[in-house]
């Protein structure tokens, strides 16, 4: 087995970011305003299938189709209920 | 012809500095977990990071807190922003102050470009017991 050689002195080095763009926005100077999301398909399927892993269901007890979505639907693209495991063989 | 940025990154924290000439962003108190008195209550200010690429156009930015038991909107906020150069990588910082929180659970945070889901991340509010 041959010694490695040692590793060389690190050269100057500096971290820099100077000519990335950076945008600062906040909600107490204007730069950020609020707004009422609507729910539409597509934000209401994500937000299924994350409650599912936190809370076993992909949706509290009485929620109420927002207008224009169909739930149903919705439901068939959750993984839930979660599948019993099949017996081994 | 507008393109949608991708995210490269999205990260909570409770400040964020700028070096001073280098410009780097260092996120202080990175958190997955708020610990708060007083429920219902506003949470201290916390920022949200985002790393974005690839975009140009303009674009609705939004970000928005929901609560994952009730499904409930909890804040939403958003502003419109040109991404002129699609080989530049943009760096968001969003400083939230007027959220407020109705109870402890699991909370999402979502960062939204137009009508696409940029990427999103999970925290947890929980109930600070403070000794009076």
């Amino acid at each position: 087995m041959t010694p490695s050689a040692p590793a060389p002195e690190f050269g100057e080095t500096v971290f820099d970011s100077a000519d990335v763009p950076l945008i600062e926005l906040s909600d107490a100077d204007g730069t950020l305003v609020p707004f009422e999301p609507a729910w539409t398909p597509a934000t209401l399927l994500h937000a299924m299938r994350e409650r599912v892993r936190y809370y076993g269901a992909p949706l509290p007890e009485g929620f109420a189709a927002p207008p224009g979505i169909d739930l149903d639907a919705l439901l068939k693209q959750v993984p839930w209920p979660p599948t019993p495991p099949t017996a081994g063989g | 012809m507008p393109v949608t940025p991708s995210v490269r990154g999205l990260y909570l924290c409770e400040r964020v500095e700028l070096g001073p000439g280098t410009r780097n962003l260092t996120p202080r108190n990175c958190f997955r977990a708020l610990r708060i008195a007083g429920l219902p209550t506003r949470a201290k200010p916390f920022t949200v990071v985002a790393y974005l690429a690839n975009g140009i156009g303009q674009f609705p930015v939004a970000v928005v807190v929901r609560r994952l038991d009730t499904l409930g909107e909890v804040y939403a906020a958003r502003a419109m922003l040109t991404f002129a150069d699609r080989l530049a990588e943009v760096r968001l910082t969003i400083r939230v102050e007027q959220c407020v929180f109705p109870a402890a659970g699991e909370y999402e945070v979502a960062l939204w470009v137009g009508h696409e889901l940029l990427a999103q991340t999970p925290f947890t509010v929980k109930h600070l017991e403070t000794t009076t």
